[in-house]
């Protein structure tokens, strides 16, 4: 085969159209994933972000030593860790069978694991939130947890908003782990097709390019929502 | 004479150890513009910020219309802390007024001046906006409502800030610098709601550098100086005679 060849037996569609609805609905895993991950990653992420600037010391340190392992641990790992080493543990303690559903463990693997980054992210962007603008709140008369939801966490969403994207990005790239727990998304029908077919060279260039056009697709979506209320009032 | 609407007792603040106020003691009536003057660092941000307890102080009494701020006494006669909730409702009380405006830049100028009637007041929102109109077109902001703050001038903002005090219908204005980080020529709209403010019988506690507005404005001036209050006198008299040679060689440079 010369360079040449290959680089069309690569970019060939057939083989992929032929399996169309088969890999569709496995990418459809990977959206579900995401969406669910997404939507834990943000809520704990959040929680453990204003934790870590609890004046509390032994909330601070739970907080950050949470964010500190889960930022750290490959996702990769934690997955792997979670359906095939956990069950076990806990079966162990119990003393019974212990199996988990591998969504629930992805989308879970995936909310924790990424929760540790957005923490990060909040944190830095309450930090930025002027004290000034905390005080105009004070002398008004507004509680501290008004303050926090009315005036804090709004600007911070905003100035957060871009690094977010990117992590939002990144998470979708990791759903194409979860075959590695069984789930049949699209890396994992792909890997089967590939069984049957002996064609690796299109099908996995075609999810590379499956992947990649849904993130840019729900990148300009995202952008487009978010223009207008980004840019309300950020001096 | 009628109680005074606000009592300061020796008020002290010190940040890490170094004392900042030094023992503050004030009556003050209901319907005063007193004015605080003095050179930088001498105390009279703090003070101001003690007063509505955006800073804690470290030790003295401050009372509004007798009820104390911040602390209550217990039975055996001893001030015991008072709860998070009392001390964010004394502190609306006190309408403030920032040297950086400090409104909120994720809204617009009618949500700022809505924002505490609503949730602080809980009033419904038909009745907030009516009030935050009726406040923005005292200090002329009318027809802005809808703007966000990066868009208005400093002039602007600033009034913006003074409505959305007022919206509360506080008992005592207390205004910091608030003319201070403006260019000169956006200062005047602002002393000009300051000053149908007080024609309108606002009690209002002004610390302020623009020296002409605050000997015209206020009935009463402190002199701060190193944490004290060193002179206390009508605005006339002041200007005119002040007591002590350190408020005379600081009028006499602010005045040059």
């Amino acid at each position: 085969m010369t360079t040449l060849q290959a680089l069309g037996e690569a970019l060939n569609p057939d083989l992929f159209w032929e399996y169309r609805n088969v890999l569709l609905s496995g990418f459809s895993y990977n959206l579900l994933i995401f969406a669910l991950s997404a939507v834990g990653a943000t809520v704990i992420g959040m929680l453990i972000g204003i934790a870590r600037l609890s004046s509390n010391w032994a909330v601070r340190a739970t907080a950050t030593s949470y964010a500190e392992i889960f930022r750290n641990t490959p996702e990769y790992v934690l997955l792997v860790w979670a359906y095939y080493v956990l069950p076990i543990i806990i079966g162990r303690i119990t003393g019974t069978n212990v199996r988990f559903d591998p969504i629930t463990v992805a989308v879970a693997s995936l909310a924790v694991a990424y929760s540790g980054y957005f923490s990060e992210t909040f944190r830095a962007g309450i930090l930025a939130v002027p004290k000034a603008n905390i005080e105009a709140g004070m002398s008004v008369g507004m509680s501290g947890w008004m303050i926090l939801r009315r005036l804090v966490i709004p600007q911070a969403v905003r100035r957060m908003l871009p690094e977010s994207l990117n992590q939002y990005i990144s998470l979708f790239k990791s759903t194409s782990i979860v075959s590695l727990i069984a789930i049949e998304d699209l890396m994992y029908r792909v890997s089967m097709i590939t069984m049957e077919e002996s064609r690796p060279l299109p099908l996995y260039t075609w999810a590379a390019i499956v992947f990649c056009t849904a993130i840019v697709l729900l990148t300009q979506v995202a952008d487009r929502l978010s223009a207008r209320w980004r840019r309300a009032g950020l001096a | 004479m009628d109680r005074p609407i606000l009592m300061v007792r020796n008020l002290t603040k010190s940040f890490s150890n170094v004392p900042v106020l030094k023992g503050i003691s004030l009556d003050l009536q209901k319907g005063a513009v007193l004015g605080v003057i003095g050179g930088s660092g001498s105390g009279k941000s703090t003070f101001l910020r003690c007063l509505n307890y955006i800073e804690r102080p470290t030790s003295g009494e401050v009372y509004l219309e007798g009820q104390p701020i911040g602390f209550q006494t217990g039975p055996s006669g001893l001030h015991v802390p008072d709860t998070a909730s009392s001390i964010n409702r004394m502190r609306a009380q006190f309408g403030m007024v920032f040297q950086q405006y400090n409104l909120w830049p994720h809204m617009t100028v009618l949500q700022n001046v809505i924002e505490a009637p609503l949730h602080v007041k809980r009033l419904p929102r038909k009745q907030a906006v009516e009030i935050a109109r009726a406040h923005l077109a005292k200090v002329n902001m009318l027809g802005k409502e809808n703007e966000y703050p990066a868009r208005l001038s400093g002039g602007q903002q600033q009034r913006v800030a003074i409505a959305r005090a007022l919206a509360m219908t506080p008992k005592i204005m207390l205004f910091d610098e608030a003319t201070s980080a403006l260019d000169p020529e956006l200062t005047g709209e602002v002393l000009t709601v300051m000053r149908s403010l007080a024609a309108e019988g606002a009690t209002m506690i002004i610390v302020t550098h623009e020296m002409a507005f605050v000997r015209d404005v206020a009935d009463r001036i402190l002199f701060f100086h190193d944490g004290r209050i060193e002179d206390d006198a009508p605005a006339a008299q002041m200007f005119a005679t002040p007591n002590s040679e350190r408020c005379r060689q600081f009028l006499a440079r602010a005045l040059q």
